[in-house]
């Protein structure tokens, strides 16, 4: 059972993870605590929803339009709720507050448009296919989520470090108003990264909705509470570090849940977020990854 | 907040603007609370959907006569402690002359000293009987796990060979730790052994960690203390991770919901549910409650419209038995002699003993996709 659990930690870890991702690149590179990630999560999987309930269960659909709608849910959320703060420098805690705001519009909505009803991706979305591999039973599905989460890693590692547009997020949050004396559209950029941050949460929720059958108005509230222990575990700021802590989260809280208690879950996590941040202020990399990391200056 | 009166209108606005305060002293009041946003939603909405519908058709009747129902209906999201600021707003003099809700057992122990304190009759929907403790002003509408899950067990440890029980329950909502406590202990007693007894919260989806660990113990049957959106995404993460059809689920009224069956198809078949409401059964008041609601509301009929129908019928049945000029106190004592209520529940007729409510119950099981009555 120790090693299905372990499987169950590292597939529910790299949810978290993808879902972190988005969080914690847009506070790398906008100082931004995004409040509505979450709901731009839940948007992206009742996007999902809406395409596959349209045109017919498909997988690649589903994702494709998931993230296409949370990269511009996220882009429209910037225009409308950040940029005018950043225009009026104003303080990181007005864009805190802001999103909070924009948080509460986008749930009462998804709330009206469901009516309050839990959803379900259809059956066959997926296909049901099981292996045993030394006693382990391994769902296709559980195999196809930690790679997409690692492929999504390693984009994101080389479009922020071997690309022009990567050289402009850093130089953006590294300093916007030198950014632009270089002649750096830093709208433009802020613009993208929102996009990106908003295709990884709605990647995030349709996987979610197709791993745990559930597609709900209220589905990223938890997430985004997971989302802080990851993105402060990890270091804020640092993309590999969202990963490894993403994992690390779900392993300890799978593990939790069979060997301890499901009730001590929550607290079992909490716990060992407590303990670590201890230890080590910055998260398990926030010194190491420094290089790594993209955050404002 | 939502103020709907029937016959009421642009017209009967202004014939109150005319007459002034003679027009007034013919209103009504009753408020809804209920939780129409937030976790508990799927339940809230219908409740208050029963509750309007109910109030609707008496307006039409002219149940009450002339006098006007002024029904408030407020939304608590849930939350306690905006359940506890609308029941300070209810208890005004100038308020209503009975509450309807709140929706949650939770919500339900955080208002009832504030009804009972403040003499005002309070027509709950809690599903335990702490509520009633509070003192006389309070009433449970809903039966409570105690009434309903020993019919469940006792049909289970006799007619089938279900003996290894495993308990699957929200450790959120006092309902549920009621449901667990009261399926353990009847189990118990009625021969069964319970192998196993693991919680989740409202907001949980992930439940893979939860079934690898169950998958491990030989069970028979699985109890779901949960909502049905929870009880349907168990059923199908559990028959996804290989749990045979052998292995049944059951449950209490919170999974005899449409929605279990929509949303868990296949994987609900055969599940043990004890029901205080199922559509479809041929009796004049079902028939003409799910015709009316589903012309109004153009939605499908669940067990918590029919609660909050049977609800809002006692709450008037209670008004009018209080006279031509009703007050709280006169309207406590008309639901403390209420006798019985036609309504769509159970066995057809609603009524109380102290407070507590009593209409019979169902088991039912899953089958075809439907509800379908076994005793």
């Amino acid at each position: 059972m120790l090693l299905q659990q372990l499987l169950n930690g590292v597939v529910v870890g790299s949810v978290y993870a993808i879902f972190a991702l988005g969080f914690t690149l847009l506070f790398g590179v906008n100082n931004i605590l995004n409040m509505a990630h979450g709901s731009v999560f839940m948007w992206g999987a009742f996007a999902g929803l809406a395409a596959v309930t349209y045109f017919g269960p498909s997988f690649p659909l589903a994702v494709v339009v998931g993230m296409l709608a949370g990269g511009l849910l996220s882009v429209l959320l910037d225009i409308v709720a950040f940029r005018p703060l950043r225009r009026r420098k104003g303080a990181d805690m007005s864009a805190l507050l802001s999103s909070l705001g924009a948080n509460l519009v986008l749930l009462s909505l998804a709330q009206n448009l469901s009516n309050t009803k839990v959803m379900r991706y259809p059956f066959g979305i997926f296909p049901i296919v099981n292996f045993q591999v030394f006693g382990l039973r391994i769902q296709l599905l559980q195999l196809v989520i930690p790679l997409i989460c690692i492929v999504m890693v390693a984009a994101l590692v080389f479009l922020l470090y071997r690309t022009g547009l990567g050289r402009r997020i850093r130089s953006v949050a590294f300093s916007e108003s030198t950014s632009r004396l270089l002649g750096i559209n830093s709208e433009w950029v802020n613009a993208q990264v929102f996009f990106m941050s908003g295709a990884l949460a709605g990647l995030a929720g349709v996987l979610i909705g197709i791993a745990f059958n559930s597609v709900h108005y209220h589905m990223g509230e938890p997430f985004l509470l997971k989302a802080f222990v990851v993105i402060i575990l990890g270091g804020l700021g640092s993309i590999p570090g969202a990963l490894v802590a993403g994992v690390v989260i779900g392993t300890i809280e799978t593990l939790t849940i069979s060997y301890v208690s499901s009730a001590a879950a929550d607290g079992i996590t909490f716990a060992v977020l407590f303990l670590i941040i201890l230890i080590r202020p910055t998260g398990l990399f926030g010194k190491a990854s420094t290089v790594m990391r993209v955050q404002r200056q | 907040m939502k103020i709907i009166s029937g016959r009421m209108g642009a017209a009967a606005l202004g014939v109150s603007l005319a007459f002034g305060a003679a027009a007034h002293a013919a209103d009504i009041g009753i408020m809804s609370i209920q939780a129409m946003s937030g976790p508990y939603a799927f339940a809230g909405v219908s409740y208050a959907n029963g509750i309007k519908l109910a109030v609707e058709q008496a307006e039409a009747d002219h149940y009450l006569g002339d006098t006007n129902i002024k029904l408030q209906m407020e939304d608590n999201a849930g939350d306690k402690n905006q359940a506890i600021n609308l029941a300070n707003q209810a208890v005004r003099p100038d308020g209503p002359i009975i509450v309807l809700g709140p929706t949650t057992t939770v919500d339900t122990l955080a208002v009832a000293p504030v009804f009972n304190d403040n003499k005002t009759p309070l027509l709950s929907l809690a599903t335990s009987s702490l509520s009633l403790e509070t003192g006389p002003w309070i009433f449970n509408t809903e039966q409570n796990a105690g009434d309903l899950l020993p019919v469940l067990t006792h049909y289970l440890l006799t007619k089938t060979d279900l003996r290894k029980i495993a308990i699957i329950y929200d450790r959120s909502s006092d309902g549920y730790l009621e449901q667990r406590d009261t399926i353990a202990k009847t189990v118990k007693e009625g021969g069964g052994e319970i192998v196993a007894s693991e919680a989740v919260t409202g907001t949980d989806t992930n439940f893979l960690p939860l079934v690898t660990k169950m998958m491990g113990v030989d069970i028979d049957a699985i109890y779901l203390a949960v909502t049905p959106e929870q009880g349907a995404n168990l059923m199908i993460q559990f028959r996804q991770a290989g749990l045979p059809d052998k292995v049944h689920f059951m449950g209490g009224i919170t999974l005899a919901s449409p929605s279990i069956m929509e949303m868990a198809g296949q994987a609900a078949e055969g599940t043990y549910v004890i029901a205080d409401y199922i559509a479809g059964v041929d009796r004049p008041v079902n028939k003409a409650f799910e015709e009316a609601f589903q012309k109004k509301f153009n939605a499908p009929v669940d067990q918590f419209a029919a609660v909050g129908y049977t609800m809002g019928k006692a709450a008037l049945k209670a008004i009018k038995d209080a006279g031509a000029e009703p007050t709280r106190e006169k309207v406590r004592d008309a639901l403390l002699n209420i006798g019985s209520v036609p309504s769509p529940l159970g066995n057809g007729s609603w009524t109380h003993k102290d407070r507590h409510p009593h209409y019979g119950a169902i088991v039912t099981m899953i089958k075809d996709g439907k509800l379908s009555a076994i005793e």
